[in-house]
């Protein structure tokens, strides 16, 4: 298996040239594009593992960018975005973008996200069936669920949270997404039933349900299920 | 409303209003009532006729006239005395139903009814005259009292032309006009009416208006213009050291009547100059103040921009450049520490210009709430969160006095700023606890308010300066101690005001040490 392949799209030439100094010592190969309309044509003409893409860029809006290749691609996306532009990340992880990053951004926390990306993208591939980690312990088939050490009962909604959850484990999911995956749809009449929801799942597989170290909220966007090591089949 | 309006008595107090006080406006009624007296006079004589001596009976209707003098005035006294005089001599004195005039005593009768009536008459006319005026007189300082209070409590000028207008159109019952000046020339500040008409000063009124104005050499002395069945008058009023406007007074009736109320209008105008006078006083003085404290701010901002940046670029600048020149000499771990210390600097700046732009759009009002229900614990977590391992310092944490224990603290608030402004709280915390102290949060909750507090073991803030932390750029005037940017509580509490709550600081908290800080917001139901 060859390194694994990524573009990196961005119109600032020093936060290329870091980056692809930074990604080709963890190992992997590296393209970089400047303009979403390179991007494209690079994406295209060639087999990528992940895109990290930039969405301050000149020629188009990132968002319109990620809605066009995921109509033919499920490639991986890694959003770069300013802080405070909630509705723009929300947006554009509506879009299909897999995570965000914000910008100023410190190398250590985009590697971290990048290897959460590419290997949730194994997982699906190989079929996830669990999740192992000190704290918690899911089978998926089974449907069980042991957390510090003592098995816990969910109810079915409270499942289909933790598993969407894993789905993504160590990734964000926005709301909406949550709401469409446990409810079936992102139209709601009562905005709280999430909020009610992760509250419940909270007091089960947390051991303090008020400092929570597993299901953590990421203010104004959605939730993040911390990632471990392991995504274990 | 009419005025009792008789040949010799002006009266400017229109009399009580009633259905006996309409009875007794009617012009004749005096001469009737004349009549009327000395018909019931004739009528008691003429019964009484038979026990009385005829002489005696003249008193009855002495009685007529000094009623008629009393309740009506001179002439219709007068009148009384006269028809007196030829019915007791025609009806009641023998021989009756003839009028036979005896030189001495009827002569003596007649002088003695007009005496009465004359004397009588003028008497009772003054002694009316006088409570007439004196009411007229209570009323009109009843309203100026009035007047005075209402433009005591009015700031703006608009406002106070509005109230000056009504109250003279009040007193006088006409159209009234302010103008207040504008630059070099006028323009109407206020109407109100007394007959209702038009709202605009239609050209006639205000070429007139401009014409007194530019003509005005003196307050209280007035322009007057008679034409088309009515007349302007026109008052310029001010103050000793600026004229401030004109008033225009629209009348049906002649020049020299409207005299009678220029004291009134005199005063009210004198009253509405010392108003507008403090009213732009205190336009001045705001105005004075709101520059000040952009100066202040400006310098400040420049000061903490000069200094806040350049510290750490100073740092970055160095540390790289010394790796640059001398990477070679400088041992890798002494290298790795100063890379360390590159990375902290560009932090450091980030953070300073994260708290820039927050300041700035708090400032300028373009900070976009989304408020929904907002669970205060969760945001306290992720705030926490964000300080990772860097830090020597605990974050301990208690819920406290939960009103109802298992319901979650929900506030109606942008989580995404509230988190922001926890976050504040927290890395100013967190910067001012000496190190391996415990900074402390705690949510306490009733009914109607969820509390956060912060508490750390810092030096604590002096009690003069408790307010003064939450100003932009401020920091602690002790120099030894460590400096933040001065932005953090000032953002905090720009943020949760903007969401409908209070910041406040109490210290110190135990033995002269620590500060807490307390968030308030509205609490909503889950």
């Amino acid at each position: 298996m060859g390194a694994e392949t990524i573009l990196v799209v961005d119109d600032e030439p020093q936060i290329l040239k870091a980056l692809h100094v930074s990604l080709r010592a963890a190992g992997y190969s590296v393209t970089t594009a400047s303009t979403a309309g390179e991007a494209a044509e690079t994406l295209r003409a060639g087999a990528f593992d992940t895109m990290i893409l930039d969405l301050g860029l000149p020629d188009l809006d990132g968002k319109e960018l990620i809605t066009s290749v995921r109509q033919w691609s499920d490639i991986p996306i890694i959003v770069l975005s300013a802080r405070h532009l909630e509705g723009e990340k929300i947006l554009a992880l509506d879009a299909g973008a897999n995570d965000y990053v914000g910008k100023p951004f410190g190398v250590g926390e985009l590697l971290a996200r990048l290897r959460v990306a590419l290997r949730l993208r194994h997982n699906r591939d190989a079929g996830l069936r669990g999740y192992r980690s000190a704290e918690l312990t899911v089978d998926l088939p089974a449907r069980r669920v042991v957390a510090h050490g003592k098995e816990v009962r969910l109810t079915p909604k409270e499942f289909d949270l933790l598993r969407t959850l894993l789905h993504h484990a160590g990734q964000v999911v926005t709301r909406n997404q949550l709401l469409r995956s446990v409810w079936g749809s992102s139209e709601t009449r009562d905005s709280q039933v999430l909020r009610v929801l992760v509250g419940q799942l909270r007091q089960k597989i947390e051991l303090d349900p008020r400092v929570p170290t597993l299901l953590l909220t990421e203010p104004g966007i959605g939730y993040r299920l911390r990632a471990e090591m392991e995504g274990g089949t | 409303m009419p005025r009792m309006d008789k040949t010799a008595w002006r009266l400017h107090a229109p009399p009580s209003t009633g259905p006996v006080a309409v009875i007794f406006q009617l012009a004749a009624w005096p001469y009737l009532w004349s009549f009327a007296s000395v018909a019931v006079a004739t009528a008691l004589a003429w019964l009484l006729r038979g026990y009385i001596v005829d002489e005696s009976l003249s008193m009855i209707f002495l009685t007529a006239v000094l009623i008629s003098c009393v309740a009506h005035g001179r002439n219709a006294g007068i009148l009384s005395a006269l028809l007196a005089f030829l019915s007791y001599n025609v009806l009641v004195l023998e021989p009756r139903f003839s009028f036979r005039f005896a030189p001495l005593s009827d002569t003596l009768t007649l002088a003695v009814f007009l005496g009465v009536a004359l004397l009588t008459g003028g008497l009772a006319g003054r002694v009316r005259d006088q409570a007439k005026s004196m009411a007229a007189r209570a009323a009109t300082m009843t309203k100026l009292f009035g007047a005075s209070r209402a433009l005591a409590t009015a700031v703006e000028r608009g406002e106070l032309a509005k109230i000056l207008a009504d109250q003279v159109s009040q007193a006088t019952g006409e159209s009234i006009y302010v103008f207040l000046r504008t630059g070099e020339g006028i323009s109407l500040a206020s109407y109100a009416g007394g007959s209702g008409t038009a709202e605009i000063a239609s050209d006639e009124i205000a070429g007139f208006a401009e014409r007194a104005w530019s003509s005005v050499n003196s307050s209280g002395a007035r322009a007057a213009y008679s034409g088309s069945g009515r007349t302007l008058s026109a008052y310029p009023f001010g103050t000793l050291r600026r004229p401030m406007g004109l008033l225009v007074r629209e009348s049906a009736t002649v020049e020299q009547q409207q005299a009678m109320d220029d004291p009134i209008i005199a005063v009210l105008c004198e009253l509405g100059a010392i108003a507008l006078d403090r009213a732009l006083l205190i336009e001045e003085m705001t105005e004075t103040r709101v520059h000040a404290e952009s100066e202040r701010l400006r310098t400040a901002l420049l000061s903490s921009i000069s200094h806040d940046f350049r510290t750490p670029l100073s740092g970055i600048l160095a540390s790289s450049t010394a790796l640059i020149e001398q990477g070679g000499s400088i041992a890798p771990e002494a290298a790795r520490d100063l890379l360390i210390d590159i990375r902290d600097q560009a932090e450091r700046i980030n953070r300073y210009v994260a708290n820039l732009l927050d300041m700035i759009k708090l400032e300028s009002g373009t900070i976009s709430m989304r408020l929904e229900p907002t669970d205060v614990v969760d945001m306290i977590s992720a705030a926490g969160r964000r300080f990772g391992h860097t830090n020597t310092k605990a974050m301990a944490r208690s819920w406290l006095a939960q009103a109802l224990p298992g319901e979650s603290c929900l506030v109606e608030a942008d989580p995404v700023l509230l988190e922001q402004a926890i976050y504040n709280v927290l890395d100013n915390a967190m910067l001012y606890s000496p190190p391996e102290s415990t900074v402390e949060i705690s949510v306490h909750a009733n009914l109607q308010t969820a509390e956060i507090v912060i508490a750390d073991e810092g030096p604590g803030i002096p009690e003069a300066e408790l307010e003064r932390v939450f100003d932009k750029f401020y920091r602690l005037s002790d120099r030894n101690q460590p400096q933040g940017t001065g932005l953090g509580l000032s953002i905090c509490r720009g943020l949760i005001e903007a969401m409908g709550g209070t910041v406040r600081a109490v210290s110190p908290l135990k033995d002269g040490h620590g500060t807490a800080i307390h968030i308030c917001l509205k609490r909503i139901a889950g």
